[in-house]
């Protein structure tokens, strides 16, 4: 059986991570930056589970450290918007999360996934 | 540490405390604590049965904590005092008085738990104070993952787990899962250049050691891929640059200037993030972290200070002058090595002679009045002549032999040879009540030969050959079969063929006793006086210090004037006045009744060895012949002015003309930018090293520029700021006074072009990847030291040089001062280029080494030296050659060409008997005979026998035909 498929939308300065942190995870994480947390689309999230992820995780900045001041508060915004979706057509909205990490902090980062991936895995 | 245990008149005290010190009259009355180590020193003979016992698990500290050992124990085998002793804190007995099973195992019972401690009182004349330095605590290691994940290592563990004799049997493996890493990475000034914990100074150590590991970890395992993270590469000591730069490309170092944040763990990797010098941000991951922790001042460092009276600077080390490194702010009490501020060994090791000569220099009057001199009865002569009687012992060492050795055997074997008058196993040969009973079996069976089967020869033939010598024994007449290491040691599975080789060993021993002669210690006179090369601070110092010890000095400088560079130095960045400090030194030579002057004057010639030189000294009027026991070569060096750089003295000049300029052109305000180029002509451009000073000058310089005049801008162009120790202080503070710094590469070097009236330099700056124009309106360059080419000196004693020109010495860390040439002492610029506090350490230590020939009045050699058959000898020269030492000289003796050891100088190392195409060389104690005769014996007796009477008889016959 194919590895279950992660993707993780985020702010690109919430993290530099590789592959080789990822490394040891049960599972295949994709990780899509974007400029800001705040220009991810709520079709962006829907998009992903289209293409066959058992979770989305939205990262952006910590609150009030966002560099375009709001964009990590729209971020959330957009997340609860999707998951009203995910629940009209019958997929368990705890599916898509909001999760906000220190900038540049890559360990927190991917502590935050980890603990994200166990939430998806235990409800298989 | 050997010679010190050895030495009659050192008391070491180890377990000890200072409680409290009193100023007296003349000296000090110190109060010590000495704690009870339940062990008696004068019974343990370090067989190490106690520890094989003993029950309690303690952590070992010695190991830095990385493994455990027991509560009775000895740190590594070759502690002095080699003797175990008895951890309080983990000891069963002491705690819940149960156990004892050491007392019952010990054989020679020198277990004593009555012990209590000891208060005593010592009057002392003068104090050194060599307290060393503290680990960074882990507080501060912490920030980096330290005791969070364990594969996350100090450089102190790492040193641990390389070594061989180290809990890993020097295997390198991570602590969190036994398997060997394969990326490493090493984090630079943990603990040291940071604020943050209160260590704002370098440490001085860490840039070179950091690359030691990696090297040695790279011989370990050559597929490992280290990185090494660095600030500033601080590698400033003697030849540490080539030795940097050789590790690099020889094991492919990865080095990145950048200083990781932290560490992460993924899975079981580190992670590091950091910066790079183009400004990238990078995640790398390693299977290990070293942090290369710096030296923090001792923690109890205030309580020091306060039982001493003497004062600490604001880092907590003791606070010393530039002028006068080694002195406390008591009299009398003086400070070496780490505790005056983070050092390298040699610095270390130059400081505490130096310190040696301070209090020579203070107690002279008392010298010998407390020495204790060993006396020996005379050798019976007859006794020697007569036909060999041997004893043999053997010895048990409690188990260490005998558990593998059949030691019976060796003796029932060893007792039917001929000429064995007497063959005995002893269960401690060298134990104190064996080596009473040696003696008196000396006496009683008449034994002219002894031969001792037990451990080492290197650490116990000088015990047995004192033995010897007490009981009216030359001390030749002595050999050791080393059954311990070389038999139950390496064979400890296999006892049987063990034993056998035990019996060859012994065997081969005794056919080589017999052949042994008496053994003559020569001494050799010292001329009680000294002969200066150079009248620089470095000469001058050096003089003075020697006269003070109570012995005549011969000062001669080549100019019309004393004083050197440091003439040429105004001021100092620690802010002493050198000249007023120069002006006394002088004063004081010249007044000095003990100290001759001669300026304007040139060595000749020198002749002669060891404590009776002879030398002429000339100048332009006359000549003048003086006798002298030793020689310190102070020839200094000069600033080199490298030809890349349009240097004119005006718009272009050095830091010393910088100098000069600040003190006295009073137009010095008008000048509104300064540019100072550092490494001009040095690390790799004309000159290959580093000079050490050029960066301390630079900053001192560039803060008078900023202290005179605020708006002036400086730029000072660097490879890497190396203001090591305190003066990292002074890099701070120019920082924050705005001097600009900017960072060039070795391949990209700075232009300086002239144009027009104004000077331009070009610098391209890695940080922002460009090229930056500057027009300043004075260049400085921070120029180098080069020792003169052509030294008449060198050539006249014959001293080796580095491959970088200056005056090398004997050993680099044991040895700082001294020459490959007996009696030749070498210091200041001349050896290396370093700032003036550590010039002044260096010539004082150079002071105390020349001394002690001085004051003992008589060279001894080593008995084992050279001796040269003048009838056999051709007169071929080989020897004198290759003699390493120059102690062989060619002489003629009734109109043929001979050679002629020097015994004063002659080290017995060999070269010459193994090279002399007429075998008319033989080195004492290792007689062609001797040694021929233990090799046949190694086929068997029955083989020397017979070639011993082939021998006789050829002899015999070859008489015969002659008388025919």
């Amino acid at each position: 059986m194919a590895k279950p498929k992660i993707a993780v939308l985020c702010c690109n300065y919430t993290n530099s991570a590789t592959d080789e942190d990822f490394k040891d995870f049960p599972c295949e994480i994709v990780i899509k930056r974007f400029p800001c947390s705040g220009s991810i689309e709520i079709v962006d999230i829907l998009k992903e589970f289209e293409d066959d992820a058992e979770g989305v995780l939205v990262c952006g900045c910590e609150k009030e450290k966002c560099h375009n001041k709001t964009g990590n508060l729209r971020a959330e915004k957009r997340v609860l918007g999707a998951k009203k979706y995910l629940e009209e057509i019958g997929i368990d909205p705890e599916r898509a999360q909001m999760a906000f990490v220190p900038r540049l902090d890559t360990g927190a980062f991917v502590e935050t996934v980890k603990d994200f991936v166990e939430k998806i895995l235990n409800k298989r | 540490m050997v010679e010190t245990g050895r030495s009659p008149n050192i008391e070491i005290l180890t377990l000890t405390d200072i409680e409290k010190v009193e100023k007296e009259e003349d000296g000090y009355r110190v109060k010590v604590k000495i704690k009870p180590r339940y062990i008696d020193p004068n019974k343990c003979t370090a067989c190490g049965e106690c520890m094989k016992y003993c029950p309690t698990l303690a952590i070992d500290t010695y190991n830095v904590g990385l493994t455990f050992t027991r509560a009775a124990r000895i740190d590594f085998p070759q502690a002095i005092p080699t003797c175990y002793y008895i951890d309080e804190a983990s000891c069963l007995y002491l705690n819940h008085e149960t156990c004892r099973i050491c007392t019952n195992v010990c054989g020679p019972k020198a277990i004593d738990f009555s012990q209590k401690p000891e208060i005593k009182d010592l009057e002392v004349g003068a104090i050194v104070l060599t307290i060393g330095f503290s680990d960074v605590p882990e507080s501060v290691l912490k920030k980096y993952g330290y005791g969070k994940y364990e594969d996350v290592l100090t450089s102190m563990e790492i040193e641990r787990l390389m070594c061989v004799s180290g809990p890993t049997q020097g295997e390198i493996i991570r602590p969190s899962d036994f398997k060997h890493p394969k990326r490493i990475a090493y984090i630079q000034c943990i603990g040291s250049r940071n604020l943050t914990c209160d260590r704002p100074y370098c440490s001085s150590v860490c840039c070179m050691y950091a690359i030691k590991e990696a090297s040695v970890l790279k011989e370990h395992d050559p597929d490992l891929d280290i990185t090494l993270f660095y600030m500033d590469i601080r590698t400033q000591g003697k030849g540490f640059d080539a030795a940097f730069n050789n590790a690099v490309k020889k094991y492919g170092f990865k080095i990145i200037r950048g200083r990781p944040a932290k560490v992460d763990k993924v899975g079981d990797k580190l992670v590091l993030s950091y910066v790079t010098e183009e400004g990238e941000y990078k995640r790398d991951f390693y299977d290990m972290v070293v942090l290369s922790t710096g030296l923090s001042p001792p923690e109890d460092a205030e309580k020091i200070a306060e039982i001493f009276g003497i004062d600490l600077n604001e880092y907590r080390f003791v606070a010393t002058k530039s002028i006068a490194p080694i002195q406390t702010s008591q009299p009398g009490i003086y400070v070496a090595g780490a505790f005056q501020g983070p050092k390298d060994i040699p610095e270390s090791v130059t400081q505490a002679s130096a310190a040696a000569a301070q209090v020579s220099e203070i107690l002279k009057e008392a010298r010998f009045s407390a020495t204790i001199k060993k006396e020996y009865p005379p050798e019976e002569k007859e006794l020697i002549k007569e036909e060999p009687r041997i004893g043999v012992f053997i010895c048990h060492c409690g188990v260490n032999i005998a558990g593998v050795v059949k030691v019976e055997e060796v003796r029932n074997y060893i007792e039917k040879f001929p000429n064995v008058v007497l063959a005995e196993t002893v269960l401690y040969a060298c134990a104190q009540d064996f080596l009473e009973e040696l003696k008196k079996k000396i006496k009683e069976y008449k034994l002219n030969r002894i031969v001792i089967a037990a451990c080492t020869p290197r650490t116990h033939e000088p015990l047995f050959q004192d033995t010897l010598r007490e009981a009216g024994l030359n001390l030749g007449l002595f050999e050791m079969a080393n059954i311990r290491d070389q038999c139950a040691w390496v064979h400890s599975d296999n006892p049987d063929k063990a034993t056998e080789k035990a019996k060859d060993l012994v065997r081969m021993a005794l056919a080589k006793v017999q052949k042994l002669e008496p053994l003559n210690i020569h001494t050799v006179k010292v001329t009680p006086s000294a002969l200066v090369i150079g009248g620089g601070v470095a000469g001058i110092t050096a003089a003075l210090s020697i006269a003070e010890q109570g012995y005549e000095v011969y000062l001669v400088e080549k100019e019309n004037e004393l004083g050197g560079n440091l003439k040429r130095i105004k001021y100092l960045i620690t802010g002493e006045d050198p000249k007023v400090f120069l002006k006394e030194l002088i004063e004081k030579v010249n007044n000095h009744p003990k100290i001759k002057v001669y300026l304007n004057t040139k060595v000749e010639k020198i002749s002669g060895y060891v404590g009776n030189f002879t030398t002429v000294l000339k100048n332009e009027e006359k000549e003048k012949t003086v006798n002298h026991g030793v020689i310190i070569a102070a020839t200094g060096a000069k600033e080199y002015i490298p030809s890349k750089y349009p240097y004119d003295g005006k718009k272009v000049i050095t830091q010393l003309d910088l100098e000069k300029k600040l003190i006295e052109d009073k137009s010095f305000k008008k000048i509104k930018k300064v540019v100072m180029i550092q490494c001009a002509g040095s690390r790799g451009e004309e000159l290959s090293y580093c000079s050490k000073v050029c960066c301390q000058q630079a900053l001192k310089n560039a803060l008078k520029i900023k202290e005179m005049s605020s708006n002036t801008e400086v730029y000072i162009l660097y490879q890497d700021i190396r203001a090591y120790g305190f003066y990292e202080k002074y890099y701070l503070e120019a920082r924050k006074r705005g001097i600009k710094f900017i960072r060039y590469l070795n391949n990209k070097r700075p232009m300086v072009e002239k144009k027009g009236r104004g000077v331009v330099v070009k610098v391209y700056d890695p940080i922002i990847g460009e090229e930056i124009e500057i027009k300043p309106d004075l260049v400085v360059l921070s120029v180098g030291i080069k020792f003169p080419e052509e030294n008449e000196i060198v050539n006249m004693l014959k001293l080796p040089t580095t491959q970088e020109g200056f005056l090398m010495e004997a050993h680099v860390k044991l040895r700082p001062v001294e020459t490959t040439s007996d009696g030749v002492f070498i210091c200041g610029l001349a050896h290396s280029p370093q700032p003036l506090p550590e010039v002044l350490a260096q010539v004082k230590a150079a002071a105390a080494k020349a001394c002690i020939l001085l004051a003992k009045g008589v060279v001894e050699t080593t008995p084992y030296i050279a001796s040269i058959n003048e009838k056999k000898c051709i007169g071929c020269g080989i020897c004198a050659e290759l003699c390493p030492f120059s102690a062989i000289e060619m002489v003629k003796v009734e109109k043929r060409r001979k050679a002629k050891v020097i015994t004063a100088s002659c080290k017995g190392c060999g070269v010459c008997a193994s090279h002399c195409p007429v075998f008319a060389i033989d080195v004492g104690g290792f007689s062609t005979e001797a040694v021929l005769s233990q090799v046949q014996a190694f086929k068997g007796w029955e083989l020397l026998e017979n070639q011993t009477k082939k021998n006789r008889n050829g002899r015999k016959e070859n008489r015969k035909l002659k008388e025919e």
